[in-house]
């Protein structure tokens, strides 16, 4: 019984200082979320990132700095860059790794087949940019067209 | 038999009191970072780890106490039993962290301690919540229960042996004293485990004597012209446990249910972390290979961040 107890105690006193220590990350700061300056930098992370990946100048970032859409020379894969809190990740999505496109005037949204990375969506300039954009992601659809019916977006 | 407790129960105060330590000391020298969102999902996940190893232990701990009438020596718990044990345990860890690395099945459970682009002391903490399914530890842990270790002691070193890598998930410490670098392993070379930078891929996977990498060949400094990138591969997008815990086997589940043929079921399953038929996804030895190649025709790309990465509210 006493064992119990203790452990109970151990497990419920870890949870709540999972919680203070979050708190106290909260309060101390020290990081702010990282953002592209210009498409530039996310094709420089996509490059960094994915060995081997050229890029070939073809590139877009959404106005929140927060996506960037590189495809690579030869247009074998679309790189993709997205912050995820203070750091980026990054993608070379091959044909197959794109499960639908969703265009909603300037908002492109790409639902990936990645597990962790489901969605990616990026307001872009105008509604053409996003159209040029929605068709270079299709060429890495298995099945599906281009939709026009817009869908709230989790991801970036 | 003596009544062991718990070692790790004991050091929990001492792994918060030091993480809030390196969280005001990240905050006053900027050395480190702490994202709350990756904070908490490390934490999280260790607090995860620790209530399956409860729940899901127990499995482990019946077939060593089932093997132990199987023992070849009866070894006791002499004080020199402990010492050996701690030895032979990490030994034993070495081999086990080495196969988690390079066999997917096992790394689809490590995968999970790698899976932050930060390194700091909850980064030690971020561990799966399904390892004893694995059997890893049935698989690795058997031998000294049968050569004669009491199962229990070898829980006791095992948990000794965690503690102590704690506190080597960290960038405020510097390389240490020489012969200390020698035999230990310590931040700088536990840095380079995981590290993503092709030329640290797959090394340094000793536990607490790094000893063992230098013997098997798996040994690699942290160099100071290639500052380390911290993740996988594939880093994941998501703070989200579930998806952290699960997002590797899912993978698994994907492959093995599009395979062709029982050899692709045995590659995709077994096979080493990025294996596919055609060799078209990228496996550590793929990887390093395209980076030998790549640099005879340039010089090593730095490792700090890209120029136009800005850290913006």
């Amino acid at each position: 019984m006493n064992e119990i107890l203790t452990l109970i105690l151990v497990l419920g006193a870890s949870a709540i200082s999972v919680g203070l220590v979050v708190v106290l990350n909260i309060f101390l700061g020290g990081w702010t979320p990282a953002r592209f300056t210009h498409a530039g930098a996310g094709v420089a992370r996509i490059q960094e990132g994915v060995l081997g990946f050229k890029a070939s100048g073809d590139a877009v970032m959404g106005r929140s700095g927060r996506v960037v859409l590189a495809l690579e020379a030869g247009g074998t894969r679309l790189g993709v860059a997205a912050t995820l809190g203070d750091r980026t990740t990054v993608r070379a999505l091959r044909h197959g790794d794109v499960r639908g496109i969703r265009l909603d005037g300037a908002t492109l949204t790409i639902d990936l087949t990645d597990y962790t990375f489901a969605r990616v969506w990026l307001t872009l300039e105008d509604a053409d940019t996003a159209s040029v954009w929605a068709e270079h992601a299709r060429a890495f659809v298995k099945t599906a067209p281009v939709s026009a019916r817009p869908e709230s977006a989790s991801h970036a | 038999m003596p009544d062991l407790p718990n070692p790790i129960y004991f050091a929990i105060p001492a792994f918060v009191l030091l993480i809030v330590a390196e969280m005001i000391h990240a905050r006053l020298t900027g050395k480190t970072q702490y994202e709350p969102r990756d904070t908490a999902a490390s934490l999280v996940m260790g607090l995860g780890n620790t209530v399956s190893g409860i729940l899901l232990g127990g499995i482990a701990l019946a077939w060593f106490a089932y093997i132990e009438q199987f023992a070849l020596l009866d070894i006791g718990w002499a004080w020199w039993a402990f010492a050996l044990a701690f030895v032979l345990d990490d030994f034993v860890y070495y081999w086990s962290h080495r196969f988690a690395h390079t066999v997917r099945w096992w790394w689809a459970d490590h995968v999970i301690h790698h899976s932050s682009q930060h390194y700091n002391l909850s980064t030690a903490l971020r561990q799966p919540w399904l390892s004893p399914l694995s059997l890893k530890f049935i698989i690795f842990g058997s031998w000294l229960v049968l050569a004669g270790f009491p199962p229990a002691m070898i829980a006791f070193v095992g948990a000794l042996n965690l503690i102590y890598q704690f506190w080597i998930h960290t960038e405020t410490v510097p390389k240490m004293w020489a012969p200390i670098e020698a035999v230990m392993n310590t931040p700088s070379h536990h840095r380079v485990h995981h590290a993503t930078n092709p030329r640290y891929l797959d090394r340094n996977f000793a536990g607490v004597f790094i000893v063992w990498d230098r013997m098997f060949g798996s040994f690699e400094p942290e160099r100071e012209d290639e500052p380390c990138r911290y993740g996988i591969v594939s880093n994941l997008a998501t703070f989200n446990p579930i998806k952290i815990c699960l997002h590797e086997w899912a993978g698994i589940i994907r492959d093995v249910s599009s395979a062709r043929s029982p050899r692709e079921v045995l590659g995709y399953w077994f096979g080493p972390p990025g294996w596919s038929p055609d060799g078209s996804r990228d496996s550590s030895k793929i990887l390093k290979q395209r980076w030998m190649d790549s640099r005879q025709a340039e010089p090593t790309p730095a490792a700090a961040p890209p120029p136009g990465v800005a850290q913006a509210e």
